[in-house]
Order: structure tokens, then C-alpha cells, then sequence
């Protein structure tokens, strides 16, 4: 989606003018995406719901393998399109009423995502017309002392959550509505 | 007849306030909340739960402590190496104090504040009014939360990286002992008669409650996904956790360490505080910008107030007079 991120440089340009230091010290950052989604949330949900099941419907998801169900504890393990290796998640808190589950990264690698550390809310609600899935993200820069190289600072940790968010959230959409 | 008591009052207040101690009642306590994102120290009259006061503060400061005795917040400014502080009573910035590095973790006792480095690897100890660095000592790896007893004698610090608390003689400038915990301790606290500290390991999702007399462990209980604050209420009979992961507070009994209640809040919850009589509880939800109020004694979320972008920290002040 263009639009934020270009109200992002926007920012960027703006706090570079204005004289305020472009880095950030230890202050995690947040990204919050929603999508409707033209069927019932059970359908939804029962799509999502196995937490190592990322690989059926995250497009920018190249292979994934996962460990120990959805119990706390529990991990995936995969590899985005991107390239740069692993990724390996680790499931904290799964609410099968709630149509919820939280995780977060449990090995850090910024050459396959530029944060050192999230914490991830993923859930599905009931809306009119069918159902919403809300992605939520808490997340800290790869680099996080005062002087980050571009690729690792604030920006690029915001820009990549918001793009994996966005992707999975649209091939879940596709998904759950037999279009994907 | 009533100016006497009122001098006499007068005294007695100030004479706690100096011994380190508070005297104030919860209604006319105040709480206290610092968001990072707008750079905002919130001012909470806890007798009405609303927001009553707002202060400035520019960047984006990450931690703070208070100074009971000098009515000062000091919150930490990681970005520019600076500490601000905030003269409560007029509520406003009353100065910055240039230190250098990145100033995370804080503690005040006495003229002295406690600043981790969370690059520098290092614990300043630093003249509240001047800013200027009397010592330093090295400390673990990443120091997060730090607390310090009220006479200023002994410090504790949550190494982060290192998976340990750094016990520190300020006077000495000697790290005592390095106590390993779990995985990623973060935030600490430290009972009223200081001869408990709780520390919660984030990572791990366990406390390690310390006995001081010995620098042992005796305990390692269990808590939800990703403990990112703790507190102890004024009495020490229970030990409150946030769990950032699933939107909670757990409510543990200081003496058995089993947990007692689970009370939902907003959106990833960080810093907590009790108030001083126990009646309730106020808790700084990240993600949802907001402040919860938990009454203690039915534990419930009582109120929920809106409050500026990227709250982490919540503490309890002394009256304002």
C-alpha cells in the first residue's frame, strides 16, 4: 500500500528538516492491520488456527515446519521468498474462544527481517458481512543503539511489518474467500 | 486552632517525605504515567481516575523515577543521553541534565540517581541537581530496570542480556554478586522493608524473588507469556505482573508465590504501581494507549482512561503540597 508508507517519508523528510534526530533509542514501534473478509469468522479462523499452518496462507512464506501444536511453547520455523534464512516463532498465548493467539520471535535474524524482537496479536472477530481478521505487532529495530545503518533503523522495521502484515492478511482473505 | 494542626501536619509531612518515605493518602496520592511515543508525563488524580496534568517532555523518554523528598521525576531520554527532570509540584520541566550515552533504567536516592546504559553495559551514578557523573560501574550486559534501596547503599540491576541481576555497592562502586535468573529479566521490585526483590524474566515468563539478606533465590514461580512489569503492594502481601502477551495482570501472593487472580487489561500492558493502601492498581497499556485501574480487592478492571501515545511506566507520587 503506497500511501502510508509515502506519508512515512513524508515524516522521514519532515523530522530530518525540522532538525530532530532521526534515531531512536530503545522505543519499541507498532503496526496495527485489519481485513474484512466475506465469511464467517469460524471459517476463518479454522483456516488459521493451527499456528504452524503460516505456509498454507502467508504469500511471501516459502516453506515452514512447525513443533508442539498450539500449545504455549510451541514453534514454526520458516523461510520467507525474501531469502536470508530462518525465522523462528514461538507461540505464548493461544485463546481458542477469543479466536486469538499471540507469539514472538524467538531467534532473532535480521538478514530474513530487519527487527531484533516482536510480539505479534493475531485475531479474528466477528463483523457485518462476515468477519475481521486484526494483526497487531510490537517490535524493535534490528540495530538498536543510537546510530542504526538505514537497513536496520526504525523505518525499515516499520516498513517490513507493515508489508508481511498486509501480505498475510490479503492471502488469508484470498483464502478464506476460495480465491487464493 | 486550625492553622496549628495544619503546621503541625505540615511537619510531620515533610519530615517523612525527607526520611524517604511518603505520608500522603491514596486520595490525595497522585499517579504518574510517561509516554514514550508523544513524550508525555501524565498526572492522574487518583481520587477522580482522570488525567489532571500534562508535562512536555521533548524526545521520547523510556523510564522514569521519583524523588519523594525533592518532589522531581527524572525520566530518562535515551535518544540524546539526556535525563529529564520534572518538577512535580509546578508541574513543568524544570531541567535537562546532559549525561551522554543511552540512559535507560533509573533509580533516585538522596542528591543521587542510579542511570543504566543499556550500550554502555554501565551503571552512572549521577548528581540529581548538577548532572554531573560521580561514578561508574560496569554492569552485565543491556541493564534494564534498576532499583536501589532508600538509604542509596545497594543497588539492583536487570542485566538483560546477561540473564542476571547485578547487586551493586554504590559506596564501593563494586558489583557484589551477579544472581543468574531466567531468560531476560526486565523489570524489578523491591518490598517495602527491602528485604524482597522480584524480578520478572520476560523471556523465561518466571519471577525470581530474591531474599536480600542472602542474595538467594528462594523462589522461581511460573507467570503468563512475557512479563514485562512488576510491583509489590505498599503491604507486601502481593506481587502484581503484567503479561504483555496475553492482556493481563496476574495477581501473585507474596508469601506461597501462587498466583491468586488473572485480571484482563488493555493491549500489551508494561509498568505497573500500586497505591500506597492497597485499594488499586494502575497499569500502562502500551499498545492501547490507556491506563487501567484495578481494584485490588475485587480484582477487576475498574477504568480504563485514554492517555498519550506509548505508555510504559506508571508510578505512584507523594501529595502535592
Amino acid at each position: 500500500m503506497p500511501i502510508p508508507f509515502r506519508l512515512l517519508l513524508a515524516f522521514a523528510a519532515l523530522s530530518a528538516c525540522a532538525g530532530i534526530a532521526s534515531a531512536h533509542g530503545p522505543t519499541p514501534q507498532k503496526v496495527e492491520e485489519k481485513i474484512a473478509i466475506s465469511v464467517p469468522p469460524d471459517a476463518v479462523w479454522k483456516l488459521i488456527k493451527d499456528f504452524g499452518s503460516i505456509g498454507a496462507w502467508h504469500p511471501s512464506v516459502a516453506s515452514a515446519k512447525s513443533e508442539g501444536g498450539n500449545a504455549s511453547g510451541a514453534t514454526r520455523t520458516f523461510t520467507l521468498k525474501s531469502g536470508g534464512g530462518e525465522l523462528v516463532e514461538s507461540l505464548d498465548d493461544y485463546q481458542e474462544k477469543d479466536m486469538s493467539y499471540g507469539y514472538r520471535l524467538a531467534t532473532e535474524n535480521d538478514e530474513a527481517f530487519p527487527a531484533s524482537f516482536y510480539s505479534d496479536t493475531i485475531q479474528v472477530v466477528p463483523a457485518s458481512g462476515g468477519s475481521e481478521v486484526v494483526w497487531g505487532s510490537r517490535f524493535y529495530r534490528a540495530d538498536t543503539t543510537n546510530e542504526p545503518p538505514e537497513n536496520k533503523n526504525d523505518e525499515a522495521a516499520i516498513k517490513a511489518t507493515e508489508d508481511f502484515i498486509k501480505a498475510g492478511l490479503a492471502g488469508i482473505k484470498a483464502k478464506a474467500e476460495g480465491k487464493g | 486552632m486550625k492553622a496549628l494542626v495544619g503546621l503541625a501536619t505540615a511537619v510531620v509531612f515533610s519530615a517523612v517525605a525527607l526520611a524517604g518515605a511518603t505520608a500522603a493518602t491514596d486520595a490525595e496520592q497522585k499517579v504518574y504515567v510517561l509516554s514514550q511515543d508523544d513524550g508525555v508525563l501524565s498526572v492522574i488524580d487518583t481520587g477522580a481516575d482522570e488525567i489532571v496534568g500534562k508535562i512536555k517532555i521533548a524526545g521520547k523518554p523510556a523510564s522514569f523515577t521519583i524523588s519523594p523528598a525533592f518532589g522531581e521525576a527524572f525520566a530518562t531520554l535515551p535518544d540524546s543521553g539526556e535525563i529529564a527532570v520534572v518538577d512535580l509540584r509546578l508541574q513543568r520541566l524544570a531541567r535537562r541534565l546532559k549525561i551522554g550515552g543511552q540512559p535507560f533504567g533509573i533509580a533516585s536516592a538522596g542528591d543521587r540517581l542510579f542511570v543504566g546504559d543499556w550500550s554502555a553495559n554501565s551503571v552512572s551514578i549521577v548528581d540529581r541537581q548538577s548532572g554531573d557523573i560521580i561514578g561508574k560501574i560496569s554492569a552485565g550486559r543491556s541493564p534494564a530496570h534498576l532499583v536501589v534501596t532508600r538509604d542509596g547503599s545497594r543497588l539492583y540491576v536487570a542485566d538483560r542480556e546477561a540473564n542476571s541481576v547485578a547487586v551493586i555497592d554504590t559506596r564501593r562502586l563494586e558489583v557484589l554478586k551477579e544472581i543468574p535468573v531466567g531468560r531476560a529479566p526486565f523489570a524489578l521490585a523491591l518490598s517495602l522493608d527491602e528485604k524482597q526483590l522480584v524480578v520478572a524474566n520476560v523471556q523465561a515468563a518466571t519471577l525470581s524473588i530474591v531474599d536480600t539478606s542472602n542474595l538467594q533465590i528462594v523462589s522461581s514461580p511460573t507467570t503468563r507469556a512475557m512479563p514485562y512489569g512488576v510491583a509489590m503492594t505498599h503491604d507486601g502481601a502481593e506481587i502484581l505482573v503484567s503479561n504483555q502477551q496475553g492482556g493481563s495482570i496476574s495477581v501473585f501472593d507474596a508469601q506461597t508465590h501462587a498466583p491468586r487472580a488473572e485480571i484482563k487489561v488493555g493491549r500489551y500492558p508494561e509498568g505497573l504501581v500500586a497505591l500506597k493502601n492497597g485499594s488499586k492498581a494502575y497499569v500502562a497499556n502500551w499498545f492501547s494507549a490507556s491506563v487501567s485501574v484495578l481494584d485490588l480487592k475485587t480484582n477487576t478492571e475498574i477504568k480504563r482512561i485514554i492517555c498519550p501515545e506509548g505508555p510504559r511506566m506508571v508510578l505512584a507520587g507523594a501529595t502535592e503540597r
